[in-house]
């Protein structure tokens, strides 16, 4: 169990932040390859 | 520079240090002096990671790789969030829940003295280099600008830097390095607005991007697999996290500024914010980089960008074949200006996709024939003399800078530059005296002084540092691009140290002598590959990292065999 005072301020766990940054990446991705291929 | 730039770049400079000294005051013991209290805030934190990983070195080279070689570069930061969720579930609770100083004190709780000390030198030897080339970064910008040699503009970089993290060490670091990202930001934001401002009328933002696309500059995902291609997607996801994780979880620069976290949630949530921004950050700045490539489309660039070379082969017995090439350069720009003309014309009528085709394939060729110009002027010149610097990268940016931005502009621009450059070196040579101090001196040397010599002693060590660093910096000229020259330093001991550190984390049943047996057969396998260039140096970091865990398990079975035979 995590204690309170180590709970992030947002998104309510730890796991779910990691989930945001992993959400985060793949969505940089699809954005560069669509910048990738709409100007080639 | 005129004056006014002068009085931009020196207020910025001086009222930071001045501000960072004062915030800094008061160090009474090593705590204080080496983890700033443990006390910072996350969003100090975050910010403290960036600056240190954001030197001078990214605004000089990152623009110049653009120009170059596109986009593709972003790609190495494809592994940095999925480090940041690695570091933020494991490394941080592990060292801030033992207190430790250095990542490096870990291990020898975990195995032993041997193996914490040769995980140490790796780090000082390599940090210690990086710092360097840190330093001579900058350099080249007041070498060029004020046209002073460039050991004087070294020894002032190098100075400016260890006159405050002498006194007000990692807190000085931390709050100047905040200010410094505020600065770099605007920065940045105006230096892109002002490129674009530049370009001719009928260029707006997207006619830019589609000419530099249509010139393979965009290149921002390549899915394709190849070992020998540093910037693909595979290699920046598997690569790039190895990378990242060695650096951000076992190099002592970033460790020392997240162990700052007044906890653990603040020390988590600093390099959440890293991972977060990062990948646009440097994605905006290769963008500027883009911009300047298509400027310079319009406006007539220099056959070689490095001035201090163009100097030396003018004054060589090659001067009048150089000449030639330089008057070939100026009749090819000026057939490249049309084509690109012409591109941009029919790409905007919506002309048929054969013409544009065309148009693009004829653009294509001068492209050719100008780098194959260009190669003729660097063969000259390494005839000339054989150790001339052949790659003009990093100076692409500069020139443009100092050639086109309005005063005032222009000194904000080299400030932003000198404040990169003091963020990463402030941290590089903080992390090398707080190494030498904790897990040498403290450890081998004087193991019970008073809290006042260990201060007296981290103090030594940071000028002691600086003094190394600036050295190296006078010798950093000859390793060609800048920024790929620290990745690949970084990629022939960061991977080895990050699998001592995972043994250590996963594989329990490993002991000490395993460990430090693997690491050192390693680092000569390591060293091999990298001699024989047998793949991009991206891959080092992976192999490194699974060779130790590897090899360390296989010694482990086969101690553990022979106890059980005697």
């Amino acid at each position: 169990m995590e204690e309170k005072e180590d709970m992030p301020p947002f998104l309510g766990t730890w796991n779910r932040v990691y989930a945001f940054i992993l959400g985060w990446l793949l969505f940089t991705m699809v954005l560069f390859y669509i910048f990738t291929n709409y100007y080639k | 520079m005129s004056f006014i730039d002068w009085a931009v770049l020196a207020i910025t400079i001086i009222s930071i240090v001045v501000y960072g000294l004062w915030k800094s005051r008061g160090a009474k013991n090593i705590e204080g002096y080496l983890l700033a209290d443990k006390e910072l805030p996350w969003y100090q934190v975050g910010l403290s990671v960036m600056a240190t990983q954001a030197s001078a070195i990214t605004f000089i080279s990152l623009p110049g790789q653009a120009y170059s070689d596109g986009m593709g570069f972003v790609q190495m930061y494809f592994g940095l969030p999925l480090a940041t969720i690695i570091l933020c579930k494991t490394f941080i609770p592990i060292f801030r829940n033992l207190n430790v100083y250095t990542a490096y004190e870990y291990l020898e709780n975990r195995f032993d003295s041997k193996t914490r000390s040769f995980t140490a030198f790796l780090f000082l030897v390599q940090r210690g280099i990086s710092t360097g080339i840190t330093i001579y970064a900058p350099s080249i910008i007041l070498s060029t600008i004020l046209d002073i040699h460039i050991t004087y503009t070294t020894l002032f970089t190098g100075g400016l830097v260890i006159s405050y993290i002498v006194y007000g060490g990692t807190k000085a670091v931390a709050y100047t390095q905040m200010f410094q990202m505020a600065i770099i930001f605007s920065g940045l934001f105006i230096a892109a607005f002002m490129v674009v401002h530049l370009l001719p009328e009928e260029m707006g933002l997207v006619e830019t991007l589609h000419l530099a696309g249509k010139m393979d500059k965009l290149n921002a995902i390549n899915l394709s697999f190849n070992i020998n291609d540093p910037y693909n997607v595979w290699s920046g996801l598997i690569g790039g996290f190895f990378l990242q994780l060695s650096y951000l979880g076992t190099d002592q620069s970033q460790v020392g500024r997240y162990l700052t976290g007044k906890s653990i949630k603040e020390s988590r949530l600093g390099l959440v914010m890293n991972s977060l921004i990062k990948i646009p950050m440097q994605f905006s700045i290769l963008l500027i980089g883009i911009l300047v490539f298509v400027f310079y489309q319009f406006n007539t660039p220099p056959l070689f960008f490095n001035k201090t070379e163009v100097a030396r082969i003018e004054t060589s017995i090659h001067a009048q074949e150089y000449h030639t090439l330089e008057a070939a350069h100026k009749n090819l720009y000026e057939v490249k200006k049309n084509q690109a003309q012409t591109l941009v014309q029919a790409i905007k009528n919506h002309e048929a996709t054969a013409y544009i085709d065309q148009a693009q394939q004829e653009l294509h060729k001068t492209v050719i024939a100008e780098k194959k110009l260009k190669k003729e002027a660097t063969d000259l010149m390494t005839q000339n003399d054989s150790l001339a610097d052949t790659n003009d990268t990093n100076y692409v940016f500069l020139t443009f800078v100092t050639t086109y931005l309005p005063v005032g502009l222009v000194g904000l621009l080299i400030a932003i530059i000198l404040l990169a450059s003091m963020g990463s070196t402030a941290s590089g040579i903080n992390s090398l005296a707080s190494t030498s101090i904790v897990d040498f001196y403290k450890r081998f040397v004087n193991k019970t002084a008073n809290p006042q010599t260990y201060l007296n002693a981290s103090r030594w060590a940071t000028a002691a540092w600086g003094v190394f660093c600036v050295v190296v910096a006078l010798y950093a000229g000859q390793l060609g691009n800048l920024i790929e020259a620290v990745n690949k330093l970084g990629s022939l001991f960061y991977g080895n140290i990050l699998g001592i550190f995972l043994v250590a984390f996963y594989l329990k049943q490993v002991k000490g002598s395993a460990v430090f047996y693997a690491a050192i057969v390693t680092e000569i396998f390591i060293i091999a590959i990298w001699w024989n260039d047998l793949m991009a140096y991206l891959w080092l970091n992976a192999i490194g990292c699974m060779l130790v865990m590897l090899i360390s398990l296989m010694m482990q079975y086969i101690q553990n065999t022979f106890s059980k035979v005697r």
